[in-house]
C-alpha cells in the first residue's frame, strides 16, 4: 500500500450523521461489508508488485503475501524479455515486454507440455488467489522478469484501514453504499427501503466509475493513443 | 459513562420507588434489566456489536446481577438507546404491581422501549 492510510473511524462518523439510530459499530459493520462488495465488484486497488524470476520447468508460481493486503485477483502478468545480446544488461536496453495471455479450462487441457525458450500463457488458481501456473513451462532460470498486477482486498484481521486513494477518489462512492446498506435492513430506526434504492443505485454507478478510472490507471487525459510507426 | 446503576436509579424514579426500603428490590430490577437486554438482542443485534471491532464480533447478552449496581458496570448497549432501557424496566414493574397498579403507563413504557429501537422514536 501507498505510504497513506485512512482510519476508517472517521468515515463511520460521517455515515454516522445521516443515518440516525445508527451505533458506531453498526457504521463501521456496514463500512466494512461495503468496502469488501466494492473490491471485489470494481478491482479499484490495484498494486504492481515485486518481480518474480522464472525458474527452469518450474509450473506453480506464489505471488508475494501482502503485509497489508490480501490478493483478490491477477489482472495481468507482464513478461519482461532479458537483453539478447547481454543477459546481465540492468538497464533493460534492448529488452521488451510481453503480456503473457490467461488460459481457461478447455485451453489448458490441450496446452503444450513441452518446456518452452519463454513464457506464453499462464493460468490463474480460482481457491489459491495468489498463485498461477505457466503453461508451457520455461527450460531456463530467468531472473526477475514477471511483473504481476493485482486487484487488492483487505486482509483478515483488518486494521480498520483504507489505501489514501480511496478517500480522494471513492469517499462517497463508499459513502453511499454503506448508507444504502444500512437503509436496506429491515427492522431498523433508519430502515428506508426507497432511499437505499437512491445509494444503492449511485454505489453500483460509483463502483463503474471506479473500476474504470483503476483500468485507465487514474489517467484522466483524453485520448493518449499514439499510432505506431508503421501505420503512419 | 452511563452505567446500569443509572438505569435502575431513573426506573425507580419513573416508578416513584426511590425510598428505602424499597417496594421492588435491586435483585428484581435487574432481573427486568436482563429481559430487556435479551429483548433488544432479539429486535437489534447489531446493538451488541463489539464497539472499536470491525466485523460481527458480538457481546452475547450477559446476566446482570445487584453487584453490576454496586460494581457501577457500565450500561453494556450504545448510549443513545439508554433511555430505552429505562423505560422497559419501569414498565415491567408497573405490569406486576397489584398495589399501585397502571397498567396503561406499564403498557405505554414497554410500547416506547420497541419503538425506540426499532423506529428510533417513541
Amino acid at each position: 500500500m501507498g505510504a497513506t492510510t485512512v482510519d476508517i473511524n472517521i468515515w463511520a462518523d460521517e455515515l454516522m450523521t445521516s443515518v440516525s439510530g445508527c451505533t458506531s459499530a453498526g457504521a463501521k459493520q456496514a463500512l466494512k461489508a461495503t468496502l469488501r462488495e466494492f473490491n471485489v465488484q470494481s478491482a479499484a486497488w490495484v498494486r504492481e508488485l515485486r518481480p518474480i524470476s522464472i525458474k527452469a520447468n518450474k509450473a506453480d508460481y506464489f505471488l508475494d503475501p501482502q503485509p497489508d493486503s490480501a490478493i483478490l485477483y491477477i489482472l495481468a502478468i507482464d513478461y519482461l524479455q532479458p537483453n539478447p545480446n547481454d543477459s546481465s544488461d540492468a538497464n533493460q536496453n534492448g529488452r521488451f515486454t510481453r503480456r503473457l495471455v490467461p488460459m481457461q479450462v478447455p485451453t489448458i487441457r490441450n496446452r503444450q507440455r513441452t518446456p518452452a525458450a519463454e513464457p506464453a500463457w499462464y493460468a490463474g488458481d480460482a481457491e489459491v488467489p495468489g498463485k498461477f501456473t505457466l503453461l508451457p513451462t520455461v527450460d531456463r532460470d530467468i531472473d526477475d522478469c514477471m511483473y504481476c498486477y493485482v486487484a487488492l482486498t483487505m486482509k483478515e484481521p483488518w486494521d480498520g484501514r483504507v489505501p489514501y486513494t480511496y478517500e480522494r477518489y471513492h469517499f462517497d462512492k463508499i459513502l453511499d453504499g454503506a448508507t444504502g446498506r444500512l437503509f436496506s435492513q429491515p427492522g431498523k430506526p433508519y430502515t428506508n427501503p426507497k432511499m437505499a434504492q437512491y445509494h444503492l443505485r449511485r454505489f453500483r454507478n460509483g463502483m463503474a466509475q471506479a473500476r474504470d478510472m483503476a483500468q485507465r490507471q487514474f489517467n484522466k487525459s483524453g485520448n493518449d493513443f499514439i499510432y505506431p510507426r508503421w501505420a503512419v | 459513562m452511563v452505567t446500569i446503576a443509572d438505569a435502575i436509579t431513573q426506573s425507580r424514579q419513573i416508578i416513584q420507588d426511590t425510598r428505602e426500603p424499597y417496594r421492588n428490590s435491586d435483585s428484581k430490577l435487574v432481573g427486568y434489566f436482563n429481559n430487556a437486554i435479551l429483548d433488544a438482542f432479539n429486535l437489534r443485534p447489531d446493538l451488541f456489536l463489539v464497539p472499536g471491532e470491525v466485523g460481527a464480533t458480538w457481546n452475547d447478552p450477559t446476566t446482570y446481577t445487584e453487584t453490576d449496581i454496586t460494581g457501577g458496570t457500565e450500561f453494556p448497549v450504545p448510549a443513545q438507546y439508554f433511555a430505552a432501557f429505562v423505560e422497559y424496566v419501569a414498565g415491567y414493574v408497573g405490569t406486576g404491581d397489584d398495589e399501585f397498579v397502571l397498567d396503561q403507563r406499564a403498557g405505554i413504557l414497554l410500547t416506547r422501549f420497541i419503538q425506540k429501537l426499532k423506529m428510533g422514536q417513541a
